[in-house]
């Protein structure tokens, strides 16, 4: 221990160096899994405060009643319940007119405030609380005053003809006071999603939100806090205490037919609600029903027409029809002139996504003639529905369908008086099911027949009873998630930052061991003499090896310890920077537990020690005459040429095959860049053992008088390690430099979007937050939206084609947390059609891409998705397969395709079917893909932020969407830059250190040079010039491997003259640092050398 | 021309030790001069004056027509390149550098204060430093590096690479001092051989009686003054 104490007094100035080295080894270690747990912890942080001490969520697919939480919160396990109707809006600030399209809309009582450890009170009357974010955006403070619109709750699904689609019918306009700005961090930034990023949000009475739905005492989500020791109690309390009401159904007793008709309130009755039903019905015939509203029942024989009349369909209404056959109730029959045969035309509306109507026609053959009775005469076979069951007459209907009051005869209102909504006609099943192409089904009822109608309120308890036990809360669309493991999952991140970053830091780490090593292999070879004393005074090579290894263990230790410091500041740093770029609002900070402080320091040590034990094994084969003499370790001992030249080859072989795959592989996609960057990594690799046979070639070559620079490469070559150290450190840094620098993404900057390009030839892209019919695609549309003929003007060849769209996180790289439900897009025909987009499809697609993605159910449903965002944050790949939730169901979708550097960063694509097979989300489209001439996109995109952007439209163009993903992923390589540059500042150092340290070792030689008629001008160039010549070879060897690499960026048009760029200016910067540093030396060199002279 | 030595008055002091207090000497082209005394008397301090290595505070030292005394810079390079070869009691061989290598050292310094030599030079350089090679018995021996020479070798590559400018003063500093007697002898043969090949004169700091009484002249270097032994 005394030995390797004094030996590092003595040789403090290389145990220093190398200190430095395994230091900057172990910064960049520990900073990267202080990133990494410090990530975590503050998105957990983040994600969490913003549900409060919720615990779970119940939600459903229609409105729940508001006093499920106040029975929720009297069950056992329950501690705190609060109801929330959150929908989505837009809010435009009346001070400035500027509009934010895509707010969420929260609806709270005060059982909401007590969720949060911050006080918030409810905001009463026309007062709204907002949150710092939107705020900021509309300019907002206390006391100013917005309009929101949002969207109000839908009874109907949207794709049917009862919903409520249109602008006008679909959103409420509150016009409200801002009494209070909440800060972003907590409860301001409420949300039940997995996204980073705070959305901008306001807050207010959930009975003002309710009263403007015209619905009774509803929200949307229950907020849940429970007993941790008890995680089933949510479900078990569910179960407790769920009625028909909380499943959004309810019994309503039908005493003409003495039965009970099971209803939905969004009217139809879902798969999992007729399963439940059919297990419950003791009756012999299947009691579903259908009813549909036909606009039109013509009599073409007849030449009659009835308008408005309910038909039915089903087993319940106990009548067999016939495809193609149709029975009339007598009424209808007269009103009709109808005989048995006669050809009847059905017309029914179908609602278009774009807010415009189809007809359906059927044309069916009249089977029968039924008399008025029975259910030809049963009111109860249709269900209510607000605006028409409700209405005396039926010029009192308020429909949200087109509805033409002067069809209405006067029989037509005496029927309404007389039988209200009983079915005029009765239809096959499958014209009913064709008029109700909704994705929740086509079923509007179940009849429970009671064969003792004095005991039908007592039947109708036990049915309800019954389906109650029967129906799960998944089946009648309830669902339940444990929000708070969710979140504490999705704070896991997106990105694996320990890993990222410890990659990054790997040529660090490397730069820096290899520092060490080759200080202390220098160093070491000088004290052969020093270990051939002690083996020669009796010491084992065991003894001899155990006091070097001492010596480097203290060295590695004390550069792993002093690493952590440097490490946290970096940690520290690249906190901040990330908090910033993903705009977290302080969010992340250096936060680690200290266990991590040790494994980093531990690694270090370990990895430091290993590699510093290299050069100590070299001692094991020398004798110890040779030790003695010094010549066992100096730098003339011969290489091993032959070894060297079969490592050269090998590596050169090696490199040569992957250039040539990378040129033969596709240009456009495939693995061509990936190739070309390991060739680049190999080749720089190769640098060492050609520096190697170089340098033994110059000691070999017979001499020729040329002056200075003879005798430099004469010492250089003499010095293999130091000029290893220096030309290596000036090669890594530089490749590092010019390959991240080169690889930084300029796609935003290219101005023409091309068909296969990642904005698949699309200028902007449109964003829907409320679900309404929309048509800005047609001229008819726009100009019902209030388009002015100017505006008009610029939507000549524009083209729109629109997508579904589902809420969920955002799956690309802006979100840092982990995306648990990633947004999914459903592709119509239209788009399918076009194609489009730059796509690697997998291997097994033989036909089109965009047509792979139809789906057969029961297989994984096919998804594209943007390459970075597949591979990098779902850690997928084409023709893998990725598991998510879809409307309460664990799916799995198969990637038949990934998109490189596409618009889609945050979403998948599914076709439209598979969409609205699954439920994913609204059936109206949510997103616009905008084909825009050239010239004429800011026009376009000011037209629709002008006339839609109050409605919730968001409109961006593709280059800005492409253009953040980018620069999401420029801030990780800038990161990389910045270590790139740590790695540039320690080979400065390490050349600079060597530099000083061989002017004063060799103050000697240079000594002798003077006293043999060398100019002192001479003689203090050579320092310098050994220093520079390895450390500028190194420089353009770096560069020159990173233009490899980068071969394919670097020959792309587009992006060439960048990625040039960022190859040249890192090498200039490292050529003219190293030749700085060179000069500098030169100056320490100029020391008197006749004292040096003297002293020698 | 002749290049006969002069030490006029000679002054040098470190601080308030004076080490030469008006010392003076001559010698003729190609005699030999050894100077003794005792360690620390400023022997070594002479030879390093004589040689442009340090500077006097007073006096001159002329050798020829050239004033060795106030010379500086490239002045100083062309006379220790040119007129004077230095051989040392460590031999200072350039580890890097063989042994053919390091006797043109000084070719190569002088061939950078004039300008750049030509092919023809080259060659007539690489002869002289061969030849040199040869006259020390080292002729074989022309590719090895000082690492694989002796200690006697070594110092027999100093004097050939002394005399590769054809110096008119050989300025030796105890040049046998780390040699056994036999080596030293046979380096003291050499170097006297050498010079009376060349006709360069021999000024020799040495302790060995045995080695300055094969001198021409022997003076004992005493409080700062020469004295005829």
């Amino acid at each position: 221990m005394l030995l390797a104490l004094r030996s590092l007094i003595r040789y403090r100035g290389r145990a220093l160096l190398a200190i430095i080295g395994i230091a900057a080894a172990s910064a960049a270690i520990t900073g990267a899994l202080a990133v990494g747990d410090s990530v975590t912890a503050g998105l957990r942080r983040l994600l969490l405060a913003r549900i409060g001490s919720t615990t779970h969520v119940v939600t459903g697919n229609h409105p729940l009643p508001l006093d499920l939480a106040d029975r929720l919160i009297k069950q056992a396990g329950i501690l705190q319940t609060a109801p929330a109707l959150i929908s989505s809006g837009a809010v435009r600030s009346e001070d400035t007119g500027a509009v934010a399209p895509s707010v969420q809309v929260t609806g709270i009582d005060s059982r909401f405030g007590k969720l949060f450890s911050t006080k918030i009170t409810t905001p009463e009357g026309m007062d709204c609380v907002v949150n710092r974010q939107l705020a900021d955006v509309l300019k907002l403070s206390v006391g100013s005053e917005v309009t929101l619109q949002a969207a109000k709750s839908q009874v109907a699904p949207s794709d049917t003809l009862f919903a409520h689609t249109h602008v006008r019918d679909a959103l409420s306009v509150l016009r409200l006071r801002v009494n209070r700005v909440l800060p972003d961090a907590g409860a301001g930034s409420f949300s039940l999603s997995a996204n980073a990023s705070p959305q901008p949000s306001i807050f207010l009475s959930i009975d003002k939100l309710e009263m403007l739905s015209g619905e009774n005492r509803d929200c949307s989500a229950i907020l849940v806090r429970a007993d941790p020791a008890s995680p089933e109690a949510v479900y078990r309390s569910l179960r407790n205490v769920m009625t028909l009401n909380d499943c959004g159904l309810k019994l309503r007793q039908d005493r003409c037919a003495g039965a009970v008709n099971l209803e939905s309130s969004g009217l139809l009755l879902s798969k999992g609600v007729l399963e439940a039903a059919r297990k419950v019905d003791t009756g012999d015939r299947d009691g579903a029903t259908s009813v549909l509203l036909a606009t039109r029942l013509s009599d073409e024989n007849s030449g009659k027409a009835i308008s408005y009349s309910v038909c039915a369909s089903g087993d319940s209404t106990a009548l067999k029809i016939k495809a193609g056959e149709i029975a009339l109730n007598r009424a209808a029959a007269e009103q009709l002139n109808a005989r048995i045969a006669d050809l009847i035309t059905l017309e029914c509306l179908q609602p278009n996504r774009d807010g415009s109507y189809s007809t359906l026609h059927f044309p069916l053959r009249v089977a029968r003639v039924m008399e008025m009775h029975g259910a030809a005469a049963d009111p109860y076979l249709t269900p209510n529905f607000h605006g028409i069951s409700n209405a005396r007459t039926m010029t009192d209907w308020d429909p949200p369908f087109p509805f033409d009051m002067d069809r209405i005869t006067p029989a037509d209102e005496d029927y309404w008086r007389r039988y209200h909504g009983a079915p005029r006609a009765f239809v096959p099943e499958a014209v009913a099911q064709a008029a109700w192409p909704s994705s929740g089904g086509w079923i509007t009822s179940y009849r429970f027949c009671c064969y003792d109608r004095s005991v039908l309120t007592t039947f109708s308890h036990e049915v309800e009873g019954k389906l109650v036990r029967s129906i799960s809360p998944d089946a009648a669309g309830l669902t339940y998630r444990p929000i708070r493991k969710e979140l504490v999952e999705a704070a896991s991140g997106s990105t694996d930052f320990s890993g990222l970053f410890l990659g990054m830091g790997l040529f660090v780490v490397l730069a820096g061991v290899w520092l060490a090593v080759e200080t202390l292999r220098a160093g070491i070879s000088e004290r052969a003499t020093e270990t051939g004393l002690l083996l020669a005074a009796g010491w084992t090579p065991a003894q001899v090896s155990q006091a070097l290894w001492l010596e480097q263990a203290l060295i590695a230790a004390s550069g792993a310890i002093s690493g952590c410091i440097p490490g946290a500041i970096y940690a520290a740093w690249l906190l901040q920077y990330l908090d910033r770029r993903f705009q977290l609002g302080g969010a992340l900070r250096l936060e680690v537990r200290p266990v991590w402080w040790l494994v980093g320091a531990a690694c270090a040590a370990v990895i430091g020690s290993a590699a510093l034990w290299l050069p100590c094994r070299s001692f094991g084969r020398s004798s110890p005459r040779e030790l003695l003499c010094g010549t066992a370790n100096s730098g003339l001992v011969k290489l091993r040429p032959n070894r060297q030249i079969v490592i050269v080859a090998t590596l050169a072989i090696a490199s040569i095959c992957l250039t040539a795959a990378g040129s033969s592989d596709d240009p456009v996609s495939g693995s061509r860049p990936l190739y070309f960057f390991c060739a680049g990594v190999l080749l720089l690799t190769l640098g060492v053992p050609i520096l190697n046979l170089c340098l033994a070639a110059l000691r070999n070559v017979r001499c020729v008088i040329t002056g200075p620079g003879w005798l430099v490469f004469r010492a250089l070559a003499a010095s293999p390690g130091k000029s290893r150290i220096l030309a290596g450190l000036a090669a890594t840094s530089s490749f590092i430099l010019a390959s991240v620098a080169g690889s930084v993404r300029t796609d935003s900057l290219t101005t023409r979007q091309d068909r296969l390009d990642g904005t698949g030839g699309f200028a902007l892209v449109a964003r829907l937050t409320n679900p309404v019919a929309l048509d800005f695609a047609t001229p008819q549309g726009r100009h019902a939206l209030g388009f002015s003929a100017d505006e008009e003007v610029a939507f000549q060849r524009v083209q729109v084609f629109s997508m579904l769209r589902s809420a969920g996180d955002a799956a690309g790289c802006e979100n840092m947390a982990r995306a648990n439900a990633p947004i999914l897009l459903g592709a119509g025909k239209d788009l399918v059609a076009r194609g489009g987009f730059l796509i690697e499809p997998n291997s097994d697609i033989t036909r089109g891409p965009w047509r792979a993605l139809e789906w057969d159910s029961g297989r994984a449903v096919p998804a594209f998705g943007d390459a970075d965002t597949v591979e990098w944050i779902l850690h997928s790949g084409v023709g893998k397969q990725y598991r998510m939730p879809i409307a309460g169901r664990n799916t799995d979708l198969r990637f038949i395709g990934v998109m490189p550097g596409s618009i889609f960063t945050s979403e998948l694509v599914i076709s439209q079917d598979a969409f609205l097979k699954l439920g994913a989300g609204s059936p109206l489209p949510g997103y616009f893909l905008i084909d825009v001439p050239q010239g004429k996109e800011d026009a376009v995109a000011a037209a629709l932020r002008t006339h839609l952007g109050e409605i919730g439209l968001d409109v961006r163009t593709t280059r800005s969407i492409i253009g953040r993903a980018a620069s999401i992923q420029n801030s990780y390589l800038s990161a990389f830059l910045a270590l790139g540059a740590i790695a540039a500042l320690l080979s400065l150092l390490a050349i600079s250190a060597s530099g000083a340290r061989r002017a004063i070792e060799r103050r000697r030689e240079y000594a002798i040079l003077l006293a043999l008629g060398y100019r002192t001008a001479d003689v203090v160039k050579l320092p310098s010039l050994e220093m520079a010549i390895p450390a500028v070879v190194g420089v353009v060897w770096g560069s020159a491997c990173a233009c490899i690499a980068l071969w394919p960026a670097l020959t792309s048009r587009a992006n060439g003259p960048q990625v040039i760029a960022g190859v040249v200016l890192p090498c200039l910067g490292m050529m003219t640092a190293s030749i700085l540093c060179s000069a500098l030396t030169a100056r320490m060199a100029r020391r008197p050398l006749m004292e040096a002279m003297r002293a020698e | 021309m002749s290049m006969d030595l002069a030490v006029c008055n000679l002054v040098k002091a470190y601080g308030d030790r004076r080490v030469l207090s008006g010392l003076s000497l001559s010698l003729a082209v190609g005699a030999t001069l050894a100077v003794t005394g005792p360690s620390g008397a400023g022997k070594s301090t002479l030879l390093q004056i004589v040689g442009s290595l340090d500077v006097a505070d007073t006096g001159t030292v002329t050798l020829g027509e050239h004033q060795v005394t106030g010379i500086t810079g490239d002045a100083a390079a062309a006379f220790r390149a040119c007129v004077v070869g230095f051989i040392f009691q460590d031999h200072y061989l350039l580890p890097q550098l063989s042994a053919i290598e390091n006797i043109l050292v000084p070719a190569a310094a002088a061939a950078r204060l004039k300008s750049t030599p030509t092919k023809i030079d080259r060659a007539r350089l690489v002869d002289r430093a061969q030849t040199l090679l040869e006259k020390v018995g080292l002729g074989d021996r022309a590719s090895a590096f000082p690492a694989e020479l002796s200690g006697g070798e070594r110092q027999r590559i100093a004097v050939a690479r002394s005399m590769m400018n054809h110096p008119a003063l050989l300025l030796c500093d105890e040049p046998t001092g780390s040699l056994d007697e036999h080596t030293g002898h046979t380096v003291l043969d050499l170097i006297l051989h050498t010079a009376q090949d060349e006709n360069a004169s021999v000024l020799m700091v040495t302790h060995n009686a045995q080695h300055a009484a094969r001198m021409d002249r022997t003076m004992r270097l005493s409080d700062g003054l020469l004295v005829a032994v």
